[in-house]
């Protein structure tokens, strides 16, 4: 009775990838055929790696079909799957793409990055923890970044990156709530100043606010454009940033603009 | 790596204020720091020693701003927080530190590399990105001695990690194998003066006082 319904499962689970992995492949294909070949728009390069992207999650849900013992159907899919990340890199060298067809590969990939979220979100409370009592050492993450890679089928820089994230929000979500408690005592507004580089690497909206002050009760209201709030995560993954508290007095005695959000 | 502001109650007895005075300098010593690092300057006031031209060009090929702010990922920074509160008597003695915490592998080259040339747009075949390549598989090696390796997408424990961050902000504070110390961790005197005449503004030294701040 457990085999029958061991099997019963895996043949749900079977078609249910099999599901997946037909419509990321048609979507793909389909987005592929529509490639706009024009040169000359750089604006679009981190939608290249969006659509390179695309093509990693599939060879990721090709490799779990594999380790379910489903190699028949994923070397089906891999070849139709080949065919189109082939045109996807041909196009690369060729030229930037359609933004209607990038956006419509942004939809795919939100789809399995709300995985990662939501794997990174349970991880993070743990994380966050341990972060607070100061006991997170190097075996624990290397734990939950083998974890969350292995929750979601995740390649391992993407689970670091949210690892990373994760214990980079614990540090600000401290500096955050020593600096509420800071805030209380002192009687007097307190704002936060946002520290770190100004570099080609740094994200718009850490640019925009890098050198510059929110006030405390301000920060719920900044948005960084991705699906982690900025108070915790700055400007989301692997954001080199930090909070610096301080009076909001001492702030303006210092020339820092205080940014009204 | 620690460092501690101790206050004395003048009065010879608590002042009912510790609480408060905890809870202020709790967010705003973490956050002097953080700002006085970020200006390049070290505990004395003085400018940080500057980075080697190998770690420059290395930062250069990340594209990644030179000035020494001793930030990578930003986690050694992030995690400076209150560690301690300890009060004896009338001895008020507060440690702030860095975090535990460690990245499993330290943000690498390798990857950021990579994300510059294509950003650069440079061809597989030009120089820079051969150089970058280069940058990129030297610290891989790296990687795979203190981080974790991949196979077959998943995490492989190799034993080896990056150092945590209170280690490495040791290291840095006080140098060694030929790095220049960077003492970075604890406030300069004129620091040490302004969060006093903060605290002093705001009242909160009501029954007289005196403090006193040093690195371990």
């Amino acid at each position: 009775m457990a085999n029958e319904d061991g099997s019963k499962a895996a043949d749900a689970a079977k078609r249910a990838l099999e599901q997946i992995e037909r419509a990321l492949i048609k979507q793909i294909t389909a987005l592929v055929s529509k490639l706009d070949t024009e040169r000359g728009d750089s604006a679009l390069l981190s939608d290249k790696e969006a659509l390179a992207n695309a093509s990693k999650i599939r060879s990721q849900i090709v490799r779990a079909m594999e380790e379910q013992a489903l190699a028949s159907i994923a070397t089906e899919v891999d070849r139709a799957a080949l065919d189109a990340a082939r045109a996807v890199a041909d196009s690369l060298d060729m030229g930037d793409f359609n933004p209607d067809v990038v956006r419509e590969i942004e939809g795919i990939i939100s789809g399995q990055m709300a995985e990662v979220t939501d794997a990174f979100s349970k991880g993070a409370d743990q994380i966050a923890e341990a972060m607070r009592l100061g006991v997170t050492t190097g075996d624990s993450l290397d734990n939950a970044i083998a974890n969350v890679a292995d929750a979601v089928h995740a390649s391992f820089a993407k689970a670091q990156a949210a690892v990373d994230a994760a214990i980079m929000g614990a540090g600000r979500k401290v500096a955050v709530d020593d600096a509420t408690a800071a805030q209380d005592a002192a009687g007097e507004p307190i704002v936060m100043l946002y520290v770190g580089p100004d570099d080609q690497k740094t994200r718009d909206f850490c640019a925009e606010y890098v050198g510059k002050a929110v006030r405390l009760d301000d920060l719920g209201k900044l948005d960084n454009g991705t699906d982690l709030d900025a108070e915790t995560f700055g400007g989301g993954y692997n954001c080199r940033h930090s909070w610096a508290a301080m009076l909001r007095s001492e702030a303006e005695a210092q020339g820092i603009e205080i940014v009204e959000v | 790596m620690a460092s501690s502001i101790t206050f004395v109650g003048a009065s010879g007895k608590p002042t009912p204020n510790w609480p408060k005075i905890a809870d202020f300098l709790s967010a705003i010593v973490p956050g002097a720091i953080r700002q006085r690092v970020q200006a390049g300057l070290d505990i004395h006031g003085n400018p940080l020693a500057d980075y080697s031209p190998e770690w420059k060009a290395k930062l250069a090929a990340m594209g990644e701003a030179q000035n020494v702010d001793l930030r990578l990922t930003g986690g050694l920074m992030g995690s400076v927080k209150r560690l301690q509160k300890d009060l004896s008597g009338n001895v008020l003695t507060l440690t702030f530190g860095s975090g535990a915490g460690t990245s499993a592998e330290v943000s690498t080259p390798a990857a950021k590399a990579s994300q510059v040339a294509r950003a650069k747009g440079e061809s597989g075949g030009s120089a820079a990105y051969k150089k970058r390549q280069a940058l990129a598989r030297a610290s891989a090696r790296e990687t795979e001695r203190y981080g974790v390796s991949r196979q077959r997408g998943k995490a492989v424990r190799t034993g080896n990690r990056s150092p945590q961050w209170n280690l490495l902000g040791r290291y840095i504070h006080y140098g060694g194998n030929g790095r220049p110390p960077r003492p970075w961790l604890g406030l300069s005197p004129d620091q040490r003066r302004d969060i006093f005449r903060q605290l002093l503004r705001l009242g909160m030294f009501k029954f007289g006082g005196r403090g006193t701040s040093g690195a371990e």
